[in-house]
């Protein structure tokens, strides 16, 4: 991978924290390092999740007197998706499963594209496989990639498999230019197999995402990279 | 008094400075949103809480 192309994947995720229309906003950061931009986005979310902390533990302890599905009204239609994604570290990872499975899986998905999945890992791990499919395919719709690549390293095989499974080839090259711990693609594209990487690595092009495509067969292993020469070798 | 999180990151060192204030612009923007956000949202969600427990709600806040 060319060290324009890992600052331009970091460009994107710093983007995405930032709020801001798409990658191309912050163009100009691609001169940057990778390492140094991500420095910056670690930075800059501590700085999200760190402020106003004392008034929403607050919140999130005041949570313990209503029931799951009022907490869960007040969630979808007051605080919103991106206050809720700041509490939901903060509270106890049954009590905000618990509170999840009344939400809508639209604001799940929106939570979810707001939420550092490091802060909730027992949240995320203790969701249920069929609820995190569901999220997936709502995440891929709304085109945020770049969060949905935070969550992998905290999937469990089987919920991965399945979510490949739901997601396009298009979804999974996208994911897997913006990957959070790019050290695991290869394990993640045993999972997609051979045939269906070639086919994604074919049709790359096609849309729009030949640099992707570079990067991803960069990051296979060496016996990966090998198979599929030999596919293409006929 | 600033809050601790008012301490912004310093920009990366390779972007010039126009670069640079822009970046910390778009920063503090992120931050004020969030901060709007949570204030306009915990009052609003006072609504969908039951009379009988509004008044426990405000004392575990500290409102």
């Amino acid at each position: 991978m060319s060290a324009a192309t890992e600052s331009r994947a970091e460009a994107a995720k710093l983007a995405r924290l930032l709020g801001l229309d798409g990658p191309e906003s912050l163009t100009y950061v691609h001169q940057v390092p990778a390492s140094e931009l991500r420095d910056y986005r670690e930075a800059v979310t501590e700085l999200l999740y760190d402020d106003d902390q004392a008034l929403l533990q607050r919140t999130a302890d005041a949570a313990r007197l209503l029931p799951a599905h009022t907490l869960a009204t007040m969630g979808e239609h007051a605080l919103g998706p991106l206050i809720c994604a700041r509490l939901t570290g903060l509270l106890d990872p049954d009590r905000a499963v618990e509170i999840s499975g009344h939400f809508s899986i639209d604001f799940l998905a929106q939570l979810s594209a707001e939420l550092d999945p490091r802060r909730a890992v027992d949240v995320v791990t203790s969701m249920p496989g069929d609820r995190v499919l569901e999220i997936a395919v709502a995440m891929a719709a709304a085109g945020e990639h770049v969060a949905m690549g935070r969550f992998v390293a905290h999937l469990d095989e089987g919920t991965l498999a399945g979510c490949i499974e739901e997601l396009t080839d298009e979804d999974l090259l996208r994911i897997a230019f913006v990957l959070e711990g790019k050290e695991r693609l290869d394990e993640v594209f045993e999972l997609v197999g051979l045939e269906r990487t070639q086919r994604i690595l074919d049709g790359a092009e096609s849309m729009g995402l030949g640099e992707e495509a570079l990067d991803l067969r960069d990051h296979l292993n060496a016996r990966q990279r090998k198979q599929l020469r030999r596919r293409a070798g006929g | 008094m600033p809050r601790p999180a008012d301490h912004l990151p310093d920009p990366p060192a390779l972007l010039d400075s126009e670069r640079a204030a822009e970046l910390t612009v778009h920063t503090k923007a992120a931050l004020r949103r969030q901060r709007r956000e949570l204030a306009a949202s915990v009052d609003k969600a006072f609504k969908h809480i039951p009379w009988p427990l509004r008044g426990a709600v405000r004392r575990a806040l500290g409102a």
